[in-house]
């Protein structure tokens, strides 16, 4: 079901005749670095600079009139990190063509426009416009500010920052605002040209047919290009060294507790389904020891709840608290933590993460844009595994396995946003 | 299955069709099978939610209950005096939910195995209400901290100061979970109350979509629906007052840049507009704000806006208004722009061709949320509640004229009933 389009670029078809709808789902990878803020920076704004305008249509109100008429397609970018990769997306979604008012062709059409977007952009003398360029730079700098305003997000990604402050795991995938505002048309240009010379790419293909036609388009545009794809690599830090705490005050309600673990994994395939499996029995779903204890038994909480990032090897606890109780959560928390340690838990309630942790991967086949997100593991892992695969893997987790994992957890960071007095009403 | 009798309602252009039937318990069912699909969602909602802050008995008299009750009982539903709900689900791997809105509470699960028992499971505890005070009391704690996570999200904040200013006073102008003040007055007696006046089967619908059949869930409501007195829950007119309280709400939070909220309000004719009316005033909003608008390009340029910048009608139970929300250093400049762009459109109508692009994006949406199961089961639930049929509004949208949005266009805005609510940055 993958191809070879060229060297590092993949197509992948995902046939799915139950959907009323085709989406084309580009994925680039770039390696995120330390010190190289204005390579971040430049690559972070391409996929919002390429969705926007192209030269067939070189405004973005006339690629959105375009749009419209094309039943409303929605084309969308976002900028993702996965493990130390810099992942830049853009996406298009349309109606099958059986339903278009007028009986025209719109998939066709759609395929046509993302590679127009990707390859004929909108340049003026071989440059991205002054323009264009001025406007998605506010537009990302405005998106950064935007994240502060969240609390959630923003308690993360200082976590994040402090405890990999030595990795290029800690920056903000987003890029930096005075690299961003420092870009300049020239850089950009160069940044898009070495994008399509050496990101490992992928496009995936979730809808009724249309493959052949998609994959002989892709073989053209690659046609006569010369590829280089680099290198993605992530730093594993198997164990955390010196614990480090961290107290910040804003004028909030409620206090943001994120507590950063090192999972102990070598790499992104190190016992992969069994760490999913721990760490969702630790803290993912409504069955889960942090909700059950941490939330229900001792209302400490009202989210708390255990994420882990397998391909950078960390597990998150994130948690929503009164200033005044966040020790005692602290320590709540690292307390389920160690019941996981000594396999404080009975084989119903491992059971019960396994069947959740498989119902909730399967339902992502039902949707085209979780299902096309699927395959990110395939760009960056070479893994085509199925929805279906992936939870016999699951099922086959043994309780030893669990315990095992969880005892390799170690914790590096806890960060508090903690809540100001002055702002009590 | 004796008894049922499963009216078809379907959508040729749509390629869509779904059953409904009213079942001997006086319970409304409408399943959407989606064949290829290896998951079902199923949502089981009463038409009880933050508004409803009064009982109306059938003798016309009323009880006033706190805000804040209706979200306040979804959480306490799930418990009972053996095992809670969420540990019953958890037993079978389905993902199990439930939310409350202004207008309605619902409780759903997805799963992509044992359909049956989840629905089991859905249906009886819904149906069997176990309130303790010392759950009660216990509860108040939780949902305290959910309010004051609330209190800490600017788009939440920034929503409430807008209908404070256009329903002053009105239920949809209180925070959904309520107050921590207004939650403090419930007892467990009170939910019992509103328990037995809103959940009755007749003020409910269960609706599925997915990887189902008809007989899976007729068996599993033959077996656990229990006949039910009562009737749809009326709700009380609402003085509506004219105009805004004042034209500007300003608050300062922890952000780094502004949001705002523009809102208008309409002078509506009945307490709840028609599927067309809310059809169009999409489209007028999409021609006029949308993404392939010269205003949104106009903001844009002027950098007035940022890409998170959106429009839409928010409507329910006697409120009625256009939302402009987005992020801008400048929200006055933002809001003035858009205010003269849409008093303009009243007065001289919308572009011929833009409409057209606006009603076959439109189309074209409302078609790819048919892929999705959730939005199918909660769409046929809300069109049901207000008396119509899930696929209303593709009707709707493959006749809508350009005389009529016009129209629309002059009812909706009003120099008189324009408000703006801003959050800004703290001043240091």
């Amino acid at each position: 079901m993958t191809r070879e389009i060229a060297l590092g670029v993949r197509f992948c078809f995902v046939p799915a005749a139950r959907f009323k709808t085709s989406r084309l789902l580009l994925q680039m990878a770039v390696p995120l670095r330390l010190n190289q803020a204005n390579v971040t920076a430049a690559n972070a704004l391409l996929p919002f600079l390429l969705h926007r305008s192209c030269a067939a249509y070189p405004t973005p109100r006339l690629l959105e009139s375009e749009l419209a008429a094309l039943y409303g397609a929605k084309l969308s970018a976002y900028v993702q990190k996965t493990g130390e990769t810099q992942l830049l997306s853009i996406a298009l979604t349309a109606i099958d063509d059986r339903f278009a008012l007028g009986g025209e062709s719109v998939a066709e059409g759609c395929a046509a426009l993302l590679l127009d977007l990707l390859f004929q952009p909108m340049l003026a003398d071989g440059l991205f416009t002054e323009e264009s360029v001025a406007l998605e730079k506010r537009l990302l700098m405005e998106r950064l500010e935007s994240e502060e305003g969240n609390k959630w997000r923003y308690a993360q990604n200082r976590c994040e920052a402090l405890m990999c402050g030595n990795e290029s795991y800690g920056l903000n995938p987003l890029g930096e605002a005075e690299a961003i505002a420092a870009l300049r048309p020239e850089e950009l240009t160069q940044a898009w040209r070495q994008l399509l010379r050496s990101a490992p790419m992928q496009f995936v293909l979730v809808g009724n047919g249309g493959d052949e036609a998609v994959c002989e388009a892709l073989r053209q545009r690659f046609a006569g290009m010369t590829r280089q794809p680099v290198v993605l690599e992530t730093r594993f830090v198997q164990r955390a060294g010196e614990q480090k705490t961290i107290r910040e005050e804003q004028l909030i309600e409620q206090a943001k507790l994120v507590l950063g673990f090192r999972a102990g994994m070598k790499d992104a395939d190190d016992h992969r389904h069994a760490r999913l499996v721990m760490t969702d029995l630790f803290g993912g779903g409504v069955y889960s020891k942090l909700f059950l204890n941490v939330r229900e038994k001792m209302s400490l909480c009202y989210a708390c709840r255990a994420d882990l990032h397998a391909m950078k090897g960390i597990l998150m606890v994130r948690s929503g608290v009164d200033t005044e109780k966040a020790d005692e959560a602290r320590d709540a928390i690292l307390e389920q933590m160690r019941q996981m340690q000594t396999g404080a838990f009975t084989d119903e309630e491992l059971g019960t993460a396994k069947r959740a942790l498989c119902d909730s991967i399967q339902t992502a086949a039902d949707l085209p844009e979780s299902l096309a997100s699927w395959y990110t593991r395939g760009l960056l892992r070479g893994d085509y595994s199925s929805l279906q695969e992936e939870c016999e893997c699951i099922r086959k987790v043994m309780r030893e396995e669990v315990v095992a994992t969880a005892r390799e957890v170690t914790l590096d960071t806890v960060y508090l946003l903690a809540a100001r007095k002055e702002a009590a009403k | 299955m004796s008894g049922y009798h499963w009216e078809t309602v379907s959508d040729a252009a749509l390629e869509e069709t779904y059953y409904r039937c009213k079942h001997p318990s006086g319970l409304e069912i409408q399943v959407c099978p989606k064949p290829g699909y290896s998951s079902a969602y199923a949502v089981f909602s009463t038409k009880y939610g933050s508004i409803d802050t009064n009982i109306v008995h059938a003798d016309g008299s009323v009880t006033k209950i706190p805000e804040g009750t209706a979200h306040f009982l979804e959480h306490k539903l799930f418990e009972s005096e053996e095992q809670d709900a969420f540990e019953r689900f958890s037993k079978t791997g389905a993902s199990a939910n439930a939310y409350t809105s202004f207008d309605k509470t619902a409780y759903e699960f997805t799963c992509s195995a044992h359909f049956e028992e989840n629905l089991e499971i859905l249906l009886d505890f819904v149906q069997s209400p176990y309130f303790t005070q010392a759950t009660v009391d216990k509860e108040q704690g939780i949902i305290g901290q959910e309010i004051r996570m609330g209190l800490d999200s600017p788009g939440r904040e920034v929503f409430y100061g807008l209908m404070g200013l256009l329903y002053p006073g009105q239920p949809v102008s209180i925070e959904i979970a309520g107050t921590e003040e207004s939650i403090a007055k419930i007892t467990a007696q009170l939910l019992y109350d509103c328990y037995a006046h809103y959940y009755n089967l007749h003020n409910m619908v269960l609706c599925v979509a997915g990887n189902v059949t008809l007989e899976q869930v007729a068996a599993v409501a033959d077996r656990l629906l229990k006949p039910a007195q009562g009737e749809l829950a009326r709700r009380k007119p609402l003085r509506e007052e004219s105009f805004p309280s004042a034209a500007t709400a300003r608050k300062a939070m922890e952000v780094t840049i502004p949001t705002f909220t523009l809102g208008c309000k309409e002078a509506m004719r009945d307490c709840e507009l028609s599927i067309e009316e809310m059809t169009l005033a999409d489209l007028v909003l999409d021609v006029l704000a949308g993404e392939a608008s010269p205003l949104y390009e106009q903001l844009l340029g002027e950098g007035l806006i940022g890409a998170g910048f959106s429009s839409g009608l928010f409507s329910g139970w006697c409120y009625s208004c256009a939302l402009f929300e987005g992020e801008s250093k400048r929200p006055e400049l933002a809001a003035r722009r858009i205010q003269d762009v849409m008093l303009q459109a009243a007065n001289e109508g919308l572009d011929a061709e833009a409409f057209e692009r606006a009603r076959r994006k439109a189309y074209g949406r409302l078609l790819m949320a048919c892929n999705d199961i959730d939005d199918t089961a909660n769409g046929m639930a809300d069109a049901f509640f207000s008396g119509d049929d899930y696929y209303a509004r593709a009707r709707v949208l493959r006749e809508a004229t350009l005389e009529a949005a016009n129209r629309r266009a002059g009812e909706l805005f009003r120099p008189e009933n324009f408000a703006l609510s801003i959050i800004e940055p703290i001043k240091r």
